[in-house]
C-alpha cells in the first residue's frame, strides 16, 4: 500500500507497506547528498539508469547534475504515476521504465538504446528494498562485471557477441577491462574496438 | 587544411608544443588547430592563442570506470569511443601526436584521418612513427641522461618546421591580472617550490633557508610562492617558517592565468622542474631552473636562452620516472645547498655570468652550473659554466648537427648542403669558443672524425655479415634480421654524414683562418 506523507521541510514522500522511501526530515537535502556521491561521468554520459523512483527527489537532483537522459527502472507502477504527480517531471528527459524481471529489462527498447551508448547505473537504496532480489540482478546486469551482462551489453552495443567465456584468471571475481582484452571476441572484432580496449588498458598500468 | 595534435600529458609537456602549434599556423598556413588533451590541460585555453578547438579526456574519470565495482565495465571504453568518433568525424587532414606515450598511441590509432604524423599503433600493436624524428624520440626514450634534442625541438622538426625560431606565443588574460592585482613589490622573485614528483621537490627548509639568504643579498625582495590548491598547506608551512625568519613571503595560490600575470611582473623565477618554468618562458622573465630526482634537463630543460639550471652532481641523477628514490636519503635535494641557490640567484640576477662561472667552479663537486643558449640553427643546448672542455662542446655540436641532417633527411635531397651546415657550425664555435685555437680545434675534429671512421667501418662488416648467403635460421628471423639492418643502415649513414660534415667545417675553418 503507498500512502503520501508530509515531509518536516515540507515535501511530499511516499510510504510502501510502512517503509518511507525518502527521508520525512528532509528528503531535498538526502537527494542532495545521495547525488553528491554518485558524480563520477555524469556530465559525460549518455544515459544514467536510476534503480528504483523512491519519492523522486533523488531523480530530480540527478536531472539538475547533468544533461544526459535518465531512465528510471521501477517495478511499481503506482510508485511511478506518485513520482511523476509530485515532480512532474518532463517525459522527454525523464522516462520510468516498469519492468518486473530481468527479461523485461532485456527486453526494453528505453534500456537498450541507453546500454547501446554509454551510461551509468545509480542505485536508490530505499526503493531497493522494495524489491531487493530484483534490482541486485538489474544492477548486476548493467554493471557488466560477469560473463552473462557483459556478453548481453557487447551485443547491445551492436558488436558480434562472444564466442567463448574468457578466462577470468581462473578466478570468480568481476570482470576487468584484461578480461576484456584477452576475450577472443575482441581479438576477432574489427580493430578499432581493439585499439580502444588497448588504450584503456594502459591507463591501468 | 585542418590539424589535430594530440598531446596527452601533462600541462608543461604541453606547453613544451606551444612553438610548433605557432610554426604549423604561419610556416603551413594551417587554417585550424584542435588539439586533444586531458582535461586538466584545457585550463591553459584562454592563454593559448593558436588553438582554435580543446576536445578533453577526463583521465582520472576513465581509470576510475575501469576500476571500481560500482561503475560499468564498459562506460569507460563508450565514453571514450563516442569521444573519439567525434573527434574522427570532425575530419581532420593531419592528425600530429606529440605525446609518444602507448595511450596516445593507441589513441591516434584509432582516430580516421587522411595524414598521422608521430606515434600511432595499429591493430596488430605495431608501432608507426611516420617522421624520423618520432622514431628518433623512441630511440631515445629510456635512455635519460644521454644527450638528446629538447622535446621542443623534437615536436617542431617532427611537424616538419623549418628554421631557428620558436615562437611561444601565450597571451595574457583580464581574469589572471585580477588575480594578482593585490600582489604589489618592486622586485618580485616568484617561486615554485612544489613540483608533482617528490623526487623532483627540494625541501621546506631548504626553500626557507635560500629565501633567507637570498633577502640578505638583495634587502628589496619580495618572494611569491605559487602553488595549486592541492598544494597549499605544503606552501604555508614554507611561508610560515619563513616568515619566522623575517623574510618577505606570500602564499600565491593562483590559476594558471594568474600565475602568468604574476610572471610577467616578477624579476626571477626559482623553480623546480614544472609547468610554471616553461610557463615563465613566455613571460620572459629569468628563470633558474634547479633539476632535481627524474628531471632531465637534456629533453624538458627551460627553453628560454640564458636561463640557468643548477644539478647536483650525484650519480644518480636523472633517475627513471616510474620509480621511487631508491637512496636512503635524498641525496640529490641534500646535496644542492641553499647558499649556493641565493648565491646564484643574486649573480644571474645581475647578469653577471663571469661571478657565475666562479660559483660552478668553487662548488664543482656539489653540483653543475648550466646556462641555456640556442644554437644558430635554432637547436636548445645548456653547458657547463665550469666545464672549458672545447672537445665536448664540439662533439655535441658535430652530433646535433648530423642528427638534424639525418632526421630531416637533408642528405638524400639532390644537392645536401653540408656547406651551409658548415658555416652555421663555424659561426656557432666561433661564438662559443672565442679563444680557442684553429690548430686546437682542427685536432679535436680529426679525432671525431677517425672515430667517426671506425664506426662506419665497424657498421660496413656488420652489414655484409648480415647478407651472408645462409643467416637465416627461419621466417621469425626475417623481421628481425629487417629492424636490425635498418639500425645498423642508420648508424652507417650518420658516420657517413658527420664525416662529411666535420669537412665542410673543417674546410670553413681553414678559409676563415
Amino acid at each position: 500500500m503507498i500512502e503520501r506523507v508530509i515531509a518536516k521541510s515540507g515535501g511530499t514522500v511516499l510510504r510502501f507497506d510502512g517503509r518511507l522511501l525518502a527521508s520525512a526530515v528532509d528528503p531535498q537535502g538526502e537527494a542532495r547528498a545521495w547525488a553528491s556521491r554518485r558524480q563520477f561521468f555524469l556530465s559525460r554520459v549518455r544515459t544514467v539508469f536510476i534503480l528504483g523512483a523512491g519519492s523522486g527527489y533523488h531523480v530530480a537532483e540527478i536531472a539538475v547534475n547533468c544533461e544526459s537522459s535518465i531512465v528510471v527502472l521501477e517495478t511499481m507502477n503506482e510508485i511511478a504515476d506518485q513520482v511523476n504527480s509530485i515532480h512532474g517531471f518532463d517525459p522527454a528527459r525523464i522516462r520510468f521504465e516498469i519492468v518486473g524481471d530481468l527479461k523485461g529489462v532485456r527486453a526494453s527498447e528505453t534500456v537498450r538504446k541507453g546500454v547501446a551508448e554509454s551510461f551509468v547505473v545509480l542505485t536508490h537504496p530505499a526503493s531497493v528494498q522494495t524489491a531487493p532480489e530484483f534490482y541486485r540482478d538489474c544492477r548486476a546486469l548493467l554493471l557488466g562485471r560477469d560473463w552473462g551482462s557483459l556478453n548481453w551489453q557487447w551485443g547491445v552495443k551492436g558488436h558480434l557477441a562472444f564466442e567463448t567465456e574468457p578466462n577470468i584468471g581462473g578466478g570468480d571475481g568481476p570482470l576487468t577491462i584484461y578480461d576484456l582484452e584477452q576475450t577472443e571476441l575482441v581479438q576477432d572484432s574489427t580493430v578499432r574496438e581493439k585499439l580502444l580496449i588497448k588504450a584503456l588498458r594502459e591507463l591501468l598500468k | 587544411m585542418r590539424v589535430l595534435v594530440i598531446s596527452l600529458l601533462r600541462i608543461g609537456d604541453f606547453l613544451q608544443t606551444v612553438p610548433a602549434l605557432t610554426g604549423m599556423k604561419t610556416q603551413f598556413q594551417v587554417k585550424k588547430i584542435d588539439v586533444l588533451t586531458f582535461a586538466q590541460v584545457k585550463a591553459l585555453q584562454p592563454m593559448v592563442a593558436d588553438v582554435d578547438n580543446w576536445w578533453t579526456l577526463d583521465r582520472d574519470e576513465l581509470q576510475a570506470g575501469l576500476g571500481r565495482g560500482d561503475l560499468p565495465l564498459l562506460t569507460s571504453y563508450s565514453v571514450l569511443k563516442e569521444k573519439l568518433d567525434e573527434v574522427s568525424a570532425a575530419d581532420y587532414d593531419c592528425v600530429i601526436n606529440l605525446t609518444h606515450t602507448r595511450f596516445s598511441g593507441w589513441v591516434s590509432g584509432y582516430i580516421q584521418s587522411r595524414r598521422r604524423i608521430g606515434l600511432a599503433m595499429d591493430g596488430n600493436g605495431s608501432a608507426m612513427f611516420h617522421s624520423p624524428w618520432f622514431q628518433y624520440l623512441d630511440d631515445h626514450a629510456d635512455r635519460p641522461g644521454r644527450d638528446i634534442f629538447h622535446y621542443t625541438d623534437i615536436f617542431f622538426h617532427g611537424c616538419g618546421l623549418k628554421g631557428a625560431e620558436r615562437i611561444w606565443n601565450l597571451r595574457e588574460t583580464k581574469r589572471g591580472r585580477a588575480e594578482i592585482k593585490d600582489i604589489a613589490g618592486e622586485e618580485i622573485i616568484a617561486i615554485q617550490p612544489l613540483t608533482s614528483d617528490t623526487k623532483k621537490n627540494w625541501g621546506a627548509e631548504r626553500w626557507a633557508d635560500m629565501m633567507t639568504r637570498f633577502q640578505l643579498l638583495r634587502p628589496k625582495v619580495r618572494f611569491a610562492l605559487l602553488c595549486a590548491p592541492n598544494e597549499a598547506d605544503a606552501v604555508d608551512e614554507i611561508v610560515k617558517m619563513s616568515i619566522a625568519r623575517g623574510v618577505r613571503a606570500d602564499k600565491a595560490m593562483l590559476s594558471l592565468e594568474g600565475a602568468f600575470s604574476l610572471l610577467k611582473r616578477s624579476r626571477l623565477l626559482i623553480t623546480g622542474d614544472t609547468s610554471i618554468k616553461h610557463l615563465a618562458h613566455a613571460a620572459n622573465i629569468r628563470i633558474l631552473e634547479l633539476s632535481l630526482g627524474s628531471s632531465d634537463w637534456r629533453r624538458t630543460g627551460v627553453y628560454r636562452k640564458d636561463s640557468l639550471i643548477l644539478q647536483p652532481r650525484v650519480p644518480c641523477v636523472p633517475c627513471p620516472h616510474s620509480n621511487a628514490c631508491l637512496r636512503p636519503s635524498h641525496e640529490c635535494a641534500e646535496q644542492l645547498s641553499p647558499e649556493l641557490v641565493a648565491a646564484s640567484a643574486h649573480h644571474f640576477l645581475g647578469d653577471n655570468w663571469m661571478v657565475l662561472k666562479q660559483l660552478a667552479h668553487e662548488y664543482l663537486k656539489e653540483a653543475a652550473l648550466l646556462r641555456t643558449f640556442n644554437t644558430a640553427a635554432g637547436f636548445w643546448m645548456a653547458a657547463d659554466l665550469s666545464e672549458a672542455r672545447p672537445d665536448v662542446i664540439l662533439e655535441s655540436l658535430v652530433e646535433r648537427s648530423t642528427w638534424t641532417f639525418l632526421l630531416n633527411q637533408e642528405h638524400r635531397t639532390q644537392l645536401p648542403q653540408f656547406g651551409s651546415e658548415g658555416v652555421r657550425m663555424r659561426n656557432e664555435l666561433s661564438r662559443l669558443l672565442p679563444r680557442e685555437p684553429t690548430f686546437e680545434l682542427h685536432r679535436h675534429l680529426g679525432f671525431i672524425e677517425a672515430e667517426a671512421g671506425r664506426r662506419k667501418s665497424e657498421m660496413e662488416n656488420h652489414l655484409r655479415e648480415m647478407k651472408r648467403p645462409g643467416r637465416l635460421q627461419g621466417v621469425a628471423e626475417i623481421g628481425e634480421l629487417r629492424r636490425e639492418s635498418s639500425r645498423i643502415e642508420t648508424s652507417l649513414k650518420q658516420a657517413e654524414i658527420k664525416i662529411k660534415l666535420i669537412h665542410a667545417l673543417k674546410s670553413q675553418m681553414t678559409e676563415k683562418a
